[in-house]
């Protein structure tokens, strides 16, 4: 994993540079490391959207129980 | 079964582009496609049959079914056991399809990725060309790409997802469905992401899902092969929820991506231009009568130029299978827009240009068929209605280069001929000379009665077109 200095210094390089591809590519590693790379950032997501979805249906079913009464 | 030296013999051979995976192939019996399974592939098939992801999956009509047969053809050691799919209508290609085709492949191939892992499998491999349309819908017909899922390992066919689905769609978007297809041709298994972050705009940089999986991705690909050593990561762990951050991450990617509204100069043609509702009215009735009269001859109709499907509908009402081709991808999302709303099942809208017709290409140029071998094969009905000016005077072929090649892809042919005082044909007169001396009714008739026999003739109203109903000679 990278150091967070390193990921700040990726980060603004990100968005400064373009650069051709002049070597041979494969992209098999490179999607491979990436998914780890960034494996926080998914995990984190996922439960954030599952959490959403459990407020979302809880006060869907508090809505239905108060439109009963 | 065909007659060899006056011996009826069986004819098998392997599918050409059925040769990447060794868990199994697919090879056709008397033009019957059937799947060899290795033994490699066993123990992913116990899990498949037995977890119950097999029965679910294809009640969703997100797998294409199978039945297990006894077939002993190209069976040796390796071989545990042949399957037959059920049979697709015609096998079109990711490049032939339009941006809502291609979002809804990449959307059925997610779907079924979060169903599979949680039956503890997952998709090996990510093609686009893995998923096609069946009844109206994108289906995984590859039964063999769904593999076990181990859990701490990454998505192995992320990389492949991101170029054949995101790569095409964002350049799609951002570039032209033009752009998109064609290097979709160029590159088979996908394009590449670096290319694809060089040509997107730099605000797309900024979107969290392009940003993700195509910018940050394309930089690690190549950080990656620059490197001249690698180390098997033994101690890392991509966790399940991760692995399903990285799904729900890519639908959200995908659904956000969307086709910037612009009009066609073909959208609206039949209200705009060209008839009077009492000359369409009696163009339609006349094309179906036609067509009913034609079923006998096969059961697939191709509609050239047919613009949002208008008659191919009414085709696919009569009973048809109908593959709906057109040059312009605005009608052809337009087409498939209606193919959805109104659930049919019977028309396949596809991106293709008669003009330049997809290649055979990929490995010994016979690995995806082209258009035209694709069509032939199913014999087709041909419904060339008002396309005739644009090919002979938009893009100078002859009378008999057009009678030609309908008649080398189906046996029946119905045809309008537009004559050059219309105003479309007019039209395509206006900047350029008029070269186009032999462009008459008459000499379209003695052309085409070379390679056709007209069956039946009808001038449609107020027009000067002149609608035929021709038979290929024997």
């Amino acid at each position: 994993m990278l150091s967070h200095q390193k990921f700040i210094f990726f980060i603004i390089i990100f968005f400064m540079i373009t650069s051709p591809v002049y070597a041979y590519v494969d992209p098999g590693t490179g999607s491979f490391y990436f998914q780890f790379f960034l494996a926080a950032l998914f995990a984190g997501f996922y439960l954030v959207k599952t959490q959403l979805q459990r407020m979302i249906s809880f006060f869907i079913r508090i809505k239905g129980f108060f439109a009963k009464r | 079964m065909q007659k060899d030296n006056g011996k009826y013999c069986v004819v098998n051979k392997k599918e050409p582009s059925s040769f990447r995976d060794n868990s199994g192939f697919l090879f056709y019996r008397d033009n019957v496609l059937y799947r060899r399974i290795n033994r490699s592939y066993y123990e992913n098939w116990e899990r498949l049959t037995k977890s119950g992801l097999y029965d679910l999956l294809v009640a969703e009509g997100l797998l294409l079914s199978h039945e297990i047969v006894d077939v002993p053809d190209y069976w040796d050691e390796s071989a545990i056991l042949t399957i037959r799919p059920r049979l697709i209508p015609f096998i079109s290609y990711p490049y032939e399809w339009s941006f809502s085709q291609l979002k809804d492949a990449a959307l059925t191939t997610l779907k079924i990725l979060d169903v599979a892992v949680k039956f503890g499998m997952t998709l090996r491999d990510a093609s686009a060309f893995n998923i096609q349309f069946f009844n109206g819908k994108p289906i995984l017909i590859d039964t063999l790409s769904l593999g076990t899922y181990k859990p701490g390992e990454v998505l192995g066919a992320y990389g492949q997802f991101c170029r054949h689905f995101l790569s095409p769609l964002a350049l799609c978007v951002y570039r032209g469905l033009e752009v998109s297809t064609a290097l979709q041709k160029q590159f088979l298994d996908g394009v590449d992401l670096p290319l694809t972050s060089g040509l997107l705009p730099i605000k797309t940089r900024c979107s969290i899902g392009l940003g993700v999986h195509i910018h940050l991705h394309s930089m690690s690909i190549q950080a990656n092969a620059s490197k001249k050593s690698f180390k098997k990561n033994h101690g890392s762990f991509f966790s399940e929820k991760a692995y399903r951050g990285l799904l729900s991450s890519l639908e959200l990617c995908i659904n956000k991506i969307k086709l910037l509204k612009s009009k066609s100069e073909w959208s609206g043609y039949y209200n705009e231009l060209s008839y009077t509702p009492q000359a369409f009215a009696a163009k339609k009735n006349k094309v179906g009568e036609f067509l009913a009269n034609s079923f006998r001859a096969s059961d697939t109709v191709l509609d050239i130029g047919a613009n949002d499907g208008e008659f191919s509908r009414m085709a696919a009402g009569i009973g048809f299978k109908v593959l709906s081709i057109d040059n312009d991808y605005r009608v052809c999302e337009m087409n498939y827009q209606k193919v959805k709303v109104n659930g049919e099942s019977r028309i396949l809208p596809l991106f293709v240009d008669l003009i330049n017709p997809s290649p055979a290409i990929g490995w010994d140029n016979i690995e995806r068929a082209s258009f035209l071998e694709r069509s032939r094969s199913k014999n087709p009905i041909v419904l060339a209605l008002a396309v005739i000016h644009h090919l002979v005077i938009g893009n100078n072929t002859t009378f008999d280069q057009l009678a030609r090649l309908f008649s080398s892809i189906g046996s029946t042919l119905i045809i309008e001929f537009v004559p050059k005082q219309d105003k479309q044909a007019r039209r395509l007169l206006v900047v350029r000379e008029d070269i186009f001396t032999k462009y008459s009714k008459e000499n379209f008739e003695n052309i085409f009665s070379i390679y056709f026999t007209i069956r039946s003739m009808f001038s449609i109203p107020d027009t000067g077109r002149i609608l035929y109903l021709m038979e290929r000679r024997k």
